[in-house]
């Protein structure tokens, strides 16, 4: 390493000097690296030579850091990012149709898994989506098969909502550029209200309600209870979908969640 | 730390004032400009580029914490995006139409040589491989410090030192020979 050196900078071979010499001329050696430069290039013509040319070189680079422009330029820009603004305030609106056709999904397919998954209890976070399996019915086998995704790992699952989750991890989190944290959607069930309600997709990570951040599972799991509370749906989800985030508007009510 | 009134701003833009997203983007769209610009290369991407780093800080900026660096979080969103826009382009070469500088001021031909030669420095920065240009510009043209570059990248100070190192080896060989190739063009 570059500080372990002991010789004198005098003694030391140019070669060595190899990976002072960028750095001399930008300030980033340490004092005593400065000193073993100094004291060589004292009584090294080439390498002279070379620390002025990175020396030039900087000065050079530095003449890049702006351009004249006209102001033109920065007023095109707000207008660019002013829009891109509104684009992310507006909300995404279901057609009609698509929200009649919800409302008919959702009184087959929400009254279907509430009386598979409920029978009048609450909704059971901590369960495996082996225990969901568990306690189907009879006839349940077919919603097994038509299971839309199903979570490789233990998974939290909302019964009523009819989603496994599981929190981001870190490098995820880093590598989408999600701070704030979200909840990973691992399993859904088809039919269920986290697909044509909320129009929910395995592997969504979703972030927001309502522009409340979700960080974790327990974030989720309060929205979650005041949906099952008040059976009203009236909110945006922000989602990360294959990279990109995207703002779901839903809106309706819903009956027979609680039934 | 940053200032009071910048994590004044940051509040009021949290809790949803365009105002006060305003200012900061008039005080940090240069910088996010230009350095899109030099590592792109391109006026127009820098431009779409710069736009979409803001637009996405945006999007994010409820999850910000306000008493951290705003400009490094918002300049880790450009770099990123300069990185994934040219990853996306793989060996593509990016920028085909070489565009002349704009001069405001001047007789042009007097500044003919130093147009020449800026453009050949520009060449050079183009061929570094991403990582190297990244750091290169971030040291050598826009001019922060070593421990600011180690936040945007989220990289160690070793690494980022040794990056500037490599980046600028690379870029002298470069430029040294782009430099006889012109001579022997003329």
């Amino acid at each position: 390493m570059l500080v372990e050196m002991v010789n004198d900078g005098e003694n030391m071979k140019c070669d060595e000097m190899k990976e002072l010499v960028t750095l001399y001329a930008g300030g980033e050696l340490m004092p005593e690296e400065v000193t073993l430069v100094d004291s060589h290039i004292a009584s090294c013509k080439p390498c002279r030579e070379e620390v002025e040319e990175y020396r030039v070189i900087a000065k050079k680079l530095s003449a890049l850091k702006e351009e004249p422009v006209s102001d033109d330029l920065w007023d095109d820009m707000w207008s660019g990012i002013k829009e891109g603004i509104s684009r992310e305030k507006k909300v995404i609106q279901f057609d009609m149709i698509l929200k009649y056709a919800a409302m008919l999904l959702l009184g087959l397919g929400v009254g279907f898994i509430g009386y598979i998954f409920n029978r009048g209890q609450d909704s059971e976070i901590g369960a495996t989506a082996e225990q969901v399996t568990a306690k189907k019915m009879p006839f349940a086998e077919s919603i097994v098969a038509r299971k839309l995704f199903l979570p490789n790992e233990v998974c939290p699952v909302d019964n009523k909502l009819g989603v496994a989750v599981s929190n981001v991890s870190q490098s995820d989190l880093a590598r989408l550029n999600i701070p704030g944290g979200g909840i990973q959607i691992k399993g859904i069930l088809e039919g269920s209200v986290a697909q044509n309600i909320l129009g929910l997709q395995p592997n969504d990570i979703v972030v927001k309600f309502d522009e409340k951040a979700i960080k974790d599972l327990d974030g989720f799991r309060k929205i979650v209870d005041e949906i099952n509370k008040t059976g009203k749906l009236n909110m945006t989800l922000t989602v990360v979908r294959d990279g990109k985030v995207t703002n779901i508007n839903v809106s309706g009510d819903f009956e027979g969640l609680d039934k | 730390m940053p200032e009071q009134d910048e994590v004044q701003l940051i509040e009021q833009a949290q809790n949803g004032s365009e105002e006060a997203f305003k200012q900061l983007v008039l005080r940090y769209q240069r910088r996010v400009y230009w350095i899109a610009y030099n590592i792109l290369n391109d006026y127009d991407y820098a431009q779409d580029i710069g736009q979409e780093a803001f637009i996405r800080a945006y999007r994010s900026l409820k999850s910000f914490s306000k008493n951290k660096s705003f400009y490094t979080w918002l300049y880790r969103i450009v770099v990123n995006l300069c990185i994934d826009y040219l990853r996306s382009k793989s060996d593509v070469k990016l920028l085909q139409v070489e565009r002349m500088q704009i001069i405001s001021e001047g007789n042009p031909l007097d500044n003919a040589d130093a147009t020449e030669s800026l453009e050949l420095i520009k060449k050079a920065v183009r061929k570094l491989p991403v990582k190297y240009r990244t750091v290169l510009t971030l040291r050598d043209i826009q001019g922060f410090s070593a421990e600011e570059i180690g936040e945007i990248l989220d990289c160690s100070s070793a690494t980022i030192r040794w990056r500037i190192h490599k980046a600028r080896q690379m870029f002298r060989n470069i430029w040294t020979r782009k430099k006889i190739e012109a001579e022997h063009d003329e």
